[in-house]
């Protein structure tokens, strides 16, 4: 019986390991709306408001990629800083066509790694 | 580097602790399910070790998960004998009063040699000395010899033995096993006039071993 209460309380913190995984990786969605408005705002020639906004989205990064590296691989979260962190490059140079790219690679990469943690039948085969 | 050690350390303690959680059938002899565990957390642990871009947690929850799930199929199959035999599988007799079952030795894919070979290993040479024999589901082989085979007992033969309980290791390594001491009813003042009779300190004693009739002996510590 004792066993079984151990066991029964390793599930639930398995669970619980899952639950905080999900809810760790739910903050991409912040990510992908403030790419949104970087890319807004490059494209309304507004850079110096874009150039701030990524480097406090690399900022906030910073703090995300160290829960996010508890639960994930940490390939997947270092390929998307090295791309976050070419956002402010990128807008200092006034560069709106590669400030698009980098937005939309760094998109794909945010969703990928959302949609590979969901118990999806394509993520479990 | 620095971190593979830390997660190797980790990985080793956490380990331990899951055997130790699924008990001591574990250790001993295993079954089907057991077998399969044990293979798997091997590989399993081994992973996050060796790649630390891998979160120690995709190692750890897995294991975890086969633990629990190794206690419920455990739980399940004590309430159970059906699902016990479809897991573990049930014991086959291969010699059934002396006669051997060809088709059971068959079915189980075993040679006559094979047989003869676990069948000498149980100290039994001649096929022909033997009245059961059955395969058990850990794969060992449990055999009764014919009744003008098997040696006779004190009982058979009349004789009076005095129960002397275990011998237990009382002290081992200058040290009081205290579980020992409750096993054979000794306590350490007893323990101390013993050595003191024989002149010896604690600290000089390598083993001492003790029964409940008070029978003791001691091996000293080579100087």
């Amino acid at each position: 019986m004792k066993r079984f209460v151990i066991a029964v309380t390793m599930l639930l913190f398995a669970v619980l390991i899952c639950v905080c995984e999900f809810k760790a990786v739910e903050v991409t969605d912040t990510y992908v709306n403030t790419l949104e408005k970087i890319e807004n705002f490059c494209k309304s020639g507004e850079y110096q408001d874009a150039y701030n906004l990524s480097l406090q989205i690399n900022e906030n990064w910073q703090q995300t990629r160290k829960i996010l590296n508890k639960y994930l691989y940490h390939d997947y979260i270092d390929n998307i800083s090295v791309n976050l962190s070419s956002l402010p490059i990128h807008t200092k140079g006034e560069d709106p066509e590669s400030v698009s790219k980098t937005v939309e690679e760094i998109k794909i990469q945010l969703a990928s790694l959302k949609e590979s943690e969901l118990p999806y039948m394509h993520n479990i085969l | 580097m620095l971190i593979s050690i830390i997660r190797t350390i980790l990985m080793y303690l956490f380990v331990i602790l899951a055997v130790r959680i699924m008990g001591k059938r574990q250790l001993s002899d295993m079954q089907t399910t057991e077998l399969v565990i044990t293979l798997i957390i091997a590989d399993i642990a081994s992973i996050p070790i060796q790649n630390t871009s891998q979160p120690l947690l995709t190692g750890i929850v897995p294991i975890l998960i086969l633990i629990c799930a190794e206690i419920f199929i455990s739980v399940i199959m004590m309430k159970s004998s059906k699902i016990r035999n479809l897991i573990c599988g049930k014991p086959e007799i291969i010699i059934s009063d002396g006669r051997l079952c060809q088709r059971t030795l068959k079915s189980l894919r075993m040679t006559t040699e094979d047989l003869c070979v676990q069948l000498r290993q149980l100290g039994a040479y001649n096929i022909m000395d033997i009245q059961f024999c059955i395969i058990e589901p850990n794969g060992k082989l449990s055999v009764l010899l014919k009744p003008e085979k098997r040696s006779p007992n004190c009982e058979q033969l009349s004789i009076a033995v005095q129960d002397t309980g275990i011998e237990a290791v009382i002290i081992s390594d200058g040290e009081y096993l205290k579980n020992s001491m409750r096993l054979c009813n000794v306590d350490k003042q007893w323990i101390d006039e013993i050595l003191r009779g024989e002149n010896l300190r604690l600290e000089d004693v390598m083993i001492m071993s003790a029964n409940r009739l008070k029978e003791y002996h001691i091996i000293r510590k080579d100087i």
